[in-house]
C-alpha cells in the first residue's frame, strides 16, 4: 500500500510538474498527456509501453507529414476542406496499413490525432506560419503524450502494488 | 463483346465532356473585360536586418466570362510559384507567370491567389521603396535580436524608416496672382508605415513607452489590454508635410524577453485626414504680410526715388553736410573775428609803434590795441597834461599878483613885485603912467589867461571876454574819461574775447564749459555743432540709411521668402496631386498583367525572439528521455511474452 501512494504521489507531482513546465519542453496542451494517460493505462502490466511510444510518434510524424504537404502543395483553406479529407484518408489508410506491421492503432491514431489539434487551427487560420510551427508543434505533441505514457506506467505500476 | 462495349462508353463519356467544357475552351485565348492585380510583398528581415526573404502574395481578380489565360508580370526572378486556393495549374516562364482563370456561373469574376518566392539572389538587386531598419538595444547596448531572447533588461528597439522614392519633378500651377508658375520639386510616392498591434506580455515587460520627437519621429499609442501592452504607431513617409525619413522608438524594461514577429505594413497612399483646413486662412495672412512687406518696402525705396525715406534721409544728410560745411566757415569766420578782436600771440610789451607789430612781426587785435592806447593815455597823455597845468601854475606865480610888492627885484620875485618896484621908482613920471595904465592891466589880463588857460573860464582878450573851454584841466578831465572810456571798450572786448572763446595752438576751439556741461564760448560751440553734425549726425544718419536700407532689402527678402511661400501654398494643390498620381502609379512590386489596375503593400516581418529553439530542444530531451524510461520500464517482461508464445503454441 505504501508503494501505492508513494508511486500515486509521484505521478500526481510528475504530472503537476510537467504542467508548471510545459512551454519549457513546448508543449502548450498539456491535458493531451492526460488523454495518453487515460488511453494507455489499459495496456496492462505486460503490455509493451516502448512500442506504444513508437507507434505514437509515427502517428505524430505522419499527421505532421500531411499537414506540411497540405500546406505546401495543395490549395488552401477555406474553401478547399476536400483536400484535408483526401489527405486525412490517405494518413488514416497508412496508419491502418502500418497497424498490420504490430505497431498499435490506437497509439498512432492518438499521435496522428494530437498532433492535428496542436496545428489544425493554425492551418486553417495562417498555413504560413506552419513552416515555423510544423516541427516545435510536433515536438510538443510527442512530449505530452509520451509523458502520459510513462505516467500511464506508473500508474499500472500503482496498480500492480495495489494489487500484489 | 464486352471489351468493345466499354469502349463505347468510355468514348461517349468523352464527348459529354467535351460538350460541357466546350463553351471553356472557346473564351480561351480571349482578353478579359478587366483585371485587378493586388500584391502583398511579404519581407522577412533577418538578425542582422537585412531581407531575409520576399515573398509576394498576388490577388488577380479577373472578369469577363469564359476561361482565360492571364500573363503576369515577374520583374523579378521567382524561386517558386504557388497557386493558395485554387486548382489551376500556375508556371512561370520568361519573366511572365502564367495562370489559367475560368469565370463561370453568376459570379463576375474569378479570384486567384498565388504565392511567389522572390529568388534569393534576386533580393540584392532589390530597390525597396521605403527601407526598414531595425536596431535592438539592451541596456544600452546593440545586440542581434537573437541575443535577446531570454535575457532581461532594459529593452529599446529602434526602427528606421526612409521613402527612397523622391526625383524631381516640374509642378505647375497658379500663384496667388494668378501667374503661371513652374517649380521644380521632389515628389515622392506617398508612403504610410503602419506598425500595428506590436504585443508587449505584461508578464515579460513593464514601463512600455514609444516616446516621440517633433519633426523626426512620431510618437506611439500605447494601450495596456489584459495581459498585453499594445502599441502602435503611424508613420507617414509623406515629404514635404512629414519627412521622408523617420524612425520610432520603443523602450521597456523586459524579464526574459520574448517577442514574436512584428508586422510593419507600408502602404502606397496619400491618406485623407480629418485635419482643419487652416490653410486659406494662413494663405490669406500670408498675402496680407505680403503686401505689408511691399509697403515698407516701397516706402523705404532708394536715395534717387522721390518721395521715399531713403530719398528723404539722403537729403537729411546733405543738408546736414552742407550745415557741417557752413559751420566750418563760420568758425573760420569767427577765429578771424577773435583774431580781430585780440591776438592771443601779440606781446604788448614789444610793442613796437613805429612797425606797428611786436617783436615777433605779430598785429595787436582791436582790444590789443585799445590796450596800447588806453596805456599811452594812463602813461603820457594824462601825466603830460598835468605837467603843463604844474608850468601853468608856476607861470603864474612868475607873472604874481599886483599885491607883491616891497622885495628888491631878482630872480625869484614876480614880475608884479619888480613892476610896483619899478611903479614906485618911477612915481610921478610918465613911466608911472605908462606902467600904471597899459603894464600892469597887461599883466593882470596874462596871468588871469594864464590861469583861464590851465583850469578853463573866460579868456581876457583886446576886445573883450571870450569863454575858453581847452583849458589844460578840461583836457586832462577829458583825457582821463578817455582812459575810462577805452578801459571800458577794453572790458568790452574782453568780454567779447572771451565769448568768442580762445584757440589753441592749432588753431582748434578750445573747450569751455559751464556747470551743466554746455559750451560756453561760441567759438567751441560752434566747433561742438560741427563735431557733432560731423561725428554724431552724420555717422548716424549714415546708420540710419544702412539701416532704413537694410529694412528696404529685408522687406524685400520677406517678400521673396512670403512669395515662396505662398507659391508653395499654391504648389500644394499640384504636389497633392502629383503625390496622388505617385501613389497611384505605385501599383506593383512584381509586376501586372497587362493593362489590369493594380495595387501593392508591403509587410515587414521582424524576426521572432523565442526561446522557443530552446523548448524544441528540451522537449527532444524530453523525448528521448521519456523512450528511455518507456524501454526500460514498459517492454512486457520476457516471461511472461515467451510464456504466451509457448501457451499459444
Amino acid at each position: 500500500m505504501k508503494q501505492a501512494l508513494s508511486l500515486g504521489l509521484l505521478v500526481a507531482v510528475l504530472f503537476a510538474i510537467f504542467v508548471y513546465f510545459q512551454e519549457a519542453v513546448g508543449a502548450s496542451a498539456f491535458y493531451i498527456a492526460a488523454l495518453s494517460m487515460a488511453m494507455f493505462a489499459v495496456i496492462g502490466p505486460f503490455g509493451d509501453y516502448f512500442k506504444t511510444a513508437v507507434a505514437m510518434l509515427i502517428g505524430v510524424i505522419i499527421a505532421m507529414a500531411g499537414i506540411i504537404i497540405l500546406a505546401a502543395k495543395f490549395p488552401l483553406p477555406p474553401d478547399n476542406i476536400a483536400y484535408v479529407a483526401l489527405v486525412s484518408g490517405i494518413a488514416v489508410f497508412i496508419l491502418v496499413l502500418l497497424s498490420a506491421t504490430g505497431l498499435r492503432i490506437d497509439a498512432m491514431f492518438i499521435g496522428w490525432a494530437g498532433y492535428h489539434a496542436a496545428v489544425f487551427p493554425l492551418y486553417m487560420a495562417d498555413a504560413s506560419q506552419l513552416a515555423h510551427q510544423a516541427l516545435p508543434a510536433a515536438v510538443g505533441v510527442s512530449v505530452s503524450l509520451l509523458i502520459g505514457l510513462v505516467l500511464s506506467l506508473l500508474v499500472i505500476k500503482i496498480a500492480m502494488a495495489v494489487n500484489k | 463483346m464486352l471489351k468493345h462495349k466499354k469502349w463505347y462508353t468510355g468514348l461517349a463519356m468523352l464527348l459529354v465532356f467535351c460538350l460541357v467544357f466546350m463553351p471553356a475552351q472557346v473564351a480561351l485565348g480571349q482578353t478579359p473585360s478587366k483585371v485587378i492585380d493586388n500584391e502583398l510583398v511579404i519581407t522577412q528581415l533577418g538578425d542582422n536586418g537585412q531581407i531575409q526573404d520576399i515573398k509576394v502574395l498576388n490577388h488577380i481578380r479577373v472578369f469577363g466570362k469564359g476561361q482565360y489565360v492571364i500573363e503576369d508580370n515577374a520583374g523579378y526572378k521567382v524561386s517558386s510559384l504557388r497557386n493558395l486556393y485554387s486548382k489551376e495549374a500556375i508556371s512561370e516562364q520568361n519573366g511572365k507567370i502564367k495562370v489559367s482563370a475560368a469565370v463561370a456561373g453568376d459570379k463576375p469574376y474569378e479570384d486567384i491567389y498565388y504565392l511567389a518566392s522572390v529568388k534569393k539572389e534576386e533580393i540584392a538587386k532589390i530597390k525597396m521603396p521605403v527601407s526598414v531598419e531595425i536596431e535592438y538595444y539592451l541596456d544600452g547596448k546593440k545586440v542581434k535580436p537573437s541575443d535577446i531572447a531570454g535575457k532581461s533588461g532594459h529593452l529599446k528597439i529602434v526602427a528606421t524608416f526612409e521613402n527612397k522614392t523622391g526625383e524631381k519633378k516640374v509642378l505647375e500651377f497658379t500663384d496667388s496672382k494668378g501667374n503661371l508658375v513652374q517649380k521644380e520639386a521632389e515628389i515622392y510616392t506617398p508612403y504610410v508605415v503602419s506598425l500595428s498591434g506590436w504585443e508587449f506580455s505584461n508578464k515579460k515587460f513593464a514601463n512600455v513607452q514609444a516616446p516621440g520627437k517633433a519633426g523626426e519621429s512620431p510618437g506611439g499609442v500605447v494601450v495596456n489590454i489584459k495581459d498585453n501592452t499594445v502599441v502602435s504607431w503611424t508613420v507617414p513617409l509623406i515629404p514635404p508635410k512629414y519627412p521622408a525619413k523617420q524612425y520610432i522608438v520603443l523602450e521597456a524594461d523586459g524579464k526574459d524577453i520574448e517577442l514574436p514577429s512584428f508586422k510593419i505594413a507600408v502602404i502606397p497612399v496619400l491618406p485623407t485626414t480629418s485635419e482643419v483646413d487652416s490653410l486659406s486662412q494662413v494663405q490669406n495672412s500670408l498675402s496680407m504680410l505680403y503686401d505689408g512687406f511691399d509697403k515698407i518696402q516701397s516706402g523705404v525705396g532708394a536715395e534717387d526715388k522721390e518721395a521715399t525715406l531713403l530719398y528723404g534721409l539722403n537729403a537729411v544728410e546733405q543738408g546736414l553736410n552742407q550745415i557741417s560745411s557752413g559751420l566750418g566757415t563760420l568758425i573760420g569766420k569767427v577765429k578771424m573775428l577773435r583774431f580781430g578782436l585780440s591776438n592771443p600771440a601779440f606781446d604788448a610789451a614789444s610793442y613796437d609803434a613805429f612797425k606797428g607789430t611786436d617783436a615777433k612781426g605779430n598785429t595787436p587785435g582791436a582790444k590789443d590795441a585799445i590796450g596800447l592806447i588806453k596805456k599811452t593815455v594812463d602813461e603820457k597823455f594824462i601825466p603830460a597834461l598835468g605837467a603843463q597845468k604844474m608850468v601853468l601854475t608856476v607861470l603864474q606865480g612868475v607873472i604874481g599878483t599886483p599885491a607883491d610888492q616891497g622885495q628888491t627885484p631878482s630872480l625869484s620875485t614876480s614880475l608884479y613885485n619888480d613892476v610896483n618896484y619899478l611903479k614906485t621908482a618911477v612915481a610921478g613920471t610918465p613911466a608911472e603912467k605908462v606902467i600904471t595904465e597899459a603894464i600892469e592891466p597887461k599883466l593882470m589880463a596874462i596871468n588871469h589867461n594864464v590861469g583861464v588857460f590851465r583850469d578853463g573860464g573866460q579868456m581876457i582878450t583886446s576886445s573883450g571876454t571870450v569863454d575858453f573851454p581847452a583849458s589844460v584841466s578840461a583836457l586832462e578831465l577829458g583825457t582821463t574819461m578817455l582812459s575810462n572810456s577805452l578801459g571800458k571798450v577794453d572790458a568790452g572786448l574782453g568780454l567779447m574775447v572771451a565769448g568768442l572763446g580762445n584757440v589753441d595752438k592749432n588753431g582748434n576751439p578750445v573747450k569751455s564749459v559751464d556747470a551743466s556741461g554746455n559750451p560756453n564760448t561760441l567759438l567751441y560751440a560752434l566747433a561742438a555743432m560741427q563735431a557733432g553734425i560731423e561725428e554724431k549726425a552724420l555717422p548716424g544718419m549714415a546708420k540710419i540709411k544702412e539701416g532704413t536700407g537694410q529694412i528696404g532689402s529685408g522687406a524685400g527678402q520677406a517678400k521673396e521668402a512670403i512669395y515662396e511661400g505662398m507659391k508653395t501654398f499654391a504648389s500644394v494643390g499640384a504636389i497633392a496631386d502629383a503625390l496622388a498620381q505617385k501613389a497611384k502609379e505605385a501599383d506593383t512590386f512584381l509586376g501586372k498583367p497587362e493593362g489590369a489596375e493594380g495595387s501593392v503593400a508591403y509587410v515587414f516581418q521582424t524576426p521572432e525572439i523565442s526561446k522557443q529553439a530552446n523548448a524544441v530542444k528540451y522537449g527532444a530531451g524530453a523525448v528521448v528521455v521519456a523512450l528511455i524510461i518507456l524501454l526500460a520500464l514498459g517492454r512486457p517482461p520476457k516471461q511472461a511474452f515467451q510464456a504466451g508464445v509457448q501457451e499459444s503454441a
